[in-house]
């Protein structure tokens, strides 16, 4: 059986324990002693407590040998890429409006996820959001941000 | 009223042109989400949630829910079936020899026995859960607090042991579930807990937040780690016939078994519909006479699954209406929705809400025939929709993950949140750790604080009141046992002096919901 040290999960479980910790931590101050069985404070301090025993668990796991197939290595721009349009997005939802963020929202994230027919895109992000912008406010009466554009 | 009294006034309510306009509506909608790759049942209803807000009726929006559900369940199948790509576990048993079938043209054969057998096992399961549900309720209202105490750890536990191939990642899903369930203010008394000073947080971290981030954000960012293909190439279901008499003859005894498998496991804290589809396909694989031709397109590895899958969801619907306990993923999103409602189900719903329940369980009959009638002539739209280039197609999720998110909180503070938890769904998915004890950590947990604290609070502080009654102290240990049972081959192993090299592995009863 190969022996290999699962760099990406020693790092998670460190990092989940030194969460549970920050947890524990928070909860422990916030009960300021007060941990009856019956008190609010006592839950958040067993699952914090539970959070750093089972992370601790898993950590220790990840310096185990294993015959489990390592993780297919993704590359990190597509879910870079997709995660800055998406806070973009957001961003511009109430300032911009729906209509107008979703449709460079949509042509952005296209192109990050590989497409390269740019035509299609475009068209797909003009009548996607529009589309949905009327049948979400006018049918289901629904409220979306109209933004910049007089709609 | 009896049961038949009260199904037929349930059938009264819903066979109103507008209800039946809702049912063919939900069908669609579900169909067509549900037949997008990588998109399960629970999360093409937590998509569709917004589309609900602006009725102003909870019997429409429940029908409409039923009829999503089915259709979110055949899309899925019709996915596996043309293209390979089960939107979520369910559908693997059926992938596995309906994709062969398709593959040798017989696209067509395996459609109509995964539609009818759907059919067949909706319409008995349907009719199981018209005649267990008011029973059920009724014992239900004998149940204390301990009782819901131990059932909600039952539920949660059981699921997070048989789900996923590790239980000690199972049982960090389930904490992380546990602690955003603790977030905000305390039902009880009012006090703000895990809220770090935000106002953000107090009201807590919804449902449909947790799950459109985990599933919808998640998977997307999972996909875009890796090479996408620009269009995937489905099976066209050509000119080949439906079903043949010698089809017929295969099909009705897989249906009907995997109908017997299907509801009972549904109704258990089992995670859903994934432990009895695999039970229906290695049971039919093992009693056919055609066993050779299992792995190469056997017409009963379709007809077995769907109808283990289709009973499934009217199983799950025993414990989510009598008791209020979701177990599974979908159940979870379909509780979110009634609580949007202000609707708490459980054995009262029966009493305060009879009209609702009765034209929910009559729903289920009739989106089961609108399924039937029209998912089968529409087969070439739903190939179609298979062929929507896949980075314009996850371009769309995630805006109607960001509106579903918008919509329902109308916070963009709650969409950036959504994110987050995307971005840790994403994780999760790389480091293999299941989903579904999240979800029903975040459910469940709060449910089973309150009822502990209130079992202690009757009990005046005294810790015996969780073994004093027989049903608590069962349900208890049958939650410690749900942990053993994956470990038995294992332990089994090594009491019969084998090796650690040669024994098996964790039991593994579903991947996740």
């Amino acid at each position: 059986m190969e022996t290999r040290l699962r760099t990406g999960g020693v790092v998670l479980g460190a990092v989940l324990v030194l969460a549970g910790v920050g947890l524990v931590w928070s909860a422990l101050a916030a009960a300021d002693g007060d941990l009856g069985l019956q008190s609010p404070r006592l839950a958040p301090v067993v699952i914090s407590l539970a959070w750093v025993g089972i992370a601790a668990a898993y950590l220790m796991s990840q310096f185990r040998t294993t015959d489990e197939e390592p993780a297919e290595r993704p590359h990190w721009w597509g879910p870079a890429g997709v995660a800055a349009s998406l806070a973009g997005f957001a961003i511009a939802l109430e300032y911009a409006g729906f209509v107008v963020s979703a449709a460079a929202f949509v042509l952005v994230v296209a192109r990050v996820l590989g497409s390269r027919n740019l035509l299609r895109d475009a068209i797909v992000a003009l009548l996607l959001p529009v589309a949905i912008y009327f049948a979400f406010t006018h049918l289901l009466d629904i409220f979306l941000p109209a933004g910049v554009l007089p709609l | 009223m009896n049961v038949f009294g009260d199904l037929l006034s349930g059938f009264g309510t819903v066979l109103s042109p507008q209800y039946l306009l809702y049912a063919a509506i939900g069908v669609t909608l579900g169909t067509f989400v549900g037949v997008l790759p990588g998109i399960g049942p629970a999360l093409t209803i937590a998509l569709l949630l917004p589309v609900t807000f602006s009725l102003d009726d909870p019997i429409g929006t429940f029908i409409m829910f039923a009829g999503i559900y089915y259709g979110a369940m055949y899309g899925g199948s019709t996915t596996s079936i043309l293209l390979n790509t089960p939107g979520e576990s369910a559908s693997v048993a059926t992938a596995i020899e309906g994709y062969q079938m398709a593959r040798r043209g017989r696209a067509k054969a395996a459609l109509a026995t995964a539609a009818i057998g759907s059919f067949v096992a909706g319409t008995i399961s349907t009719l199981l859960l018209s005649v267990l549900a008011q029973p059920v309720a009724r014992l239900a209202t004998t149940f204390r607090a301990a009782d819901y105490f131990a059932l909600a750890l039952l539920a949660m536990v059981a699921v997070t042991a048989l789900v996923g191939r590790s239980i000690v990642r199972g049982l960090m899903s389930l904490v992380f579930g546990l602690f955003l369930g603790l977030v905000g203010i305390d039902a009880l008394t009012g006090q703000a807990r895990f809220t770090f000073g935000t106002m953000e947080l107090l009201e807590g971290v919804d449902v449909v937040v947790v799950i459109v981030g985990l599933f919808a954000i998640g998977e997307t960012l999972y996909v875009a780690g890796r090479p996408l293909p620009d269009q995937l190439e489905p099976v066209t279901p050509g000119k080949s016939p439906w079903l043949s008499r010698d089809d017929w003859r295969r099909s009705w005894g897989p249906w009907l078994r995997g109908t017997a498998v299907g509801f009972p496991f549904g109704a258990l804290p089992s995670g859903g519909a994934d432990v009895p589809t695999f039970l229906s396909y290695t049971y039919e694989k093992h009693r056919a006479a055609h066993r050779a031709e299992f792995g190469k397109g056997a017409i009963e590895g379709v007809a077995g699954p769907e109808a283990a899958n289709n009973a499934a969801f009217s199983g799950v619907l025993v414990p989510l209406l009598t008791l209020g306990i979701p177990t599974s993923a979908t159940a979870a999103v379909m509780l979110a929705a009634f609580q949007i409602f202000n609707l708490q189900p459980g054995p009262q719903l029966f009493d305060t809400s009879p009209d609702l329940v009765w034209a929910l369980i009559a729903s289920l009959y009739v989106g089961n025939v609108l399924l039937l009638v029209l998912n089968l002539p529409l087969i070439r739209v739903w190939v179609k929709v298979l062929q929507i280039p896949r980075p314009i197609l996850y371009a769309g999720i995630l805006v109607f993950a960001t509106l579903g998110v918008y919509a329902a909180t109308g916070s963009v503070n709650q969409v950036f949140l959504a994110y987050g938890i995307g971005v840790i769904g994403f994780g999760m998915r790389h480091f293999d750790f299941p989903i579904a004890p999240v979800i029903l950590g975040l459910i469940l947990g709060p449910m089973m604080e309150v009822q502990f604290r209130r079992a202690l609070l009757v009990a005046n502080g005294d810790l015996t009141t969780f073994v004093d009654r027989p049903l608590t102290a069962a349900l208890l240990t049958l939650a410690v046992l749900a942990f053993v049972v994956p470990y038995l081959p294992r332990i089994i192993a090594r009491l019969r002096g084998r090796t650690s090299d040669e024994e098996p592995k964790k039991l593994v009863f579903a991947e996740d919901d």
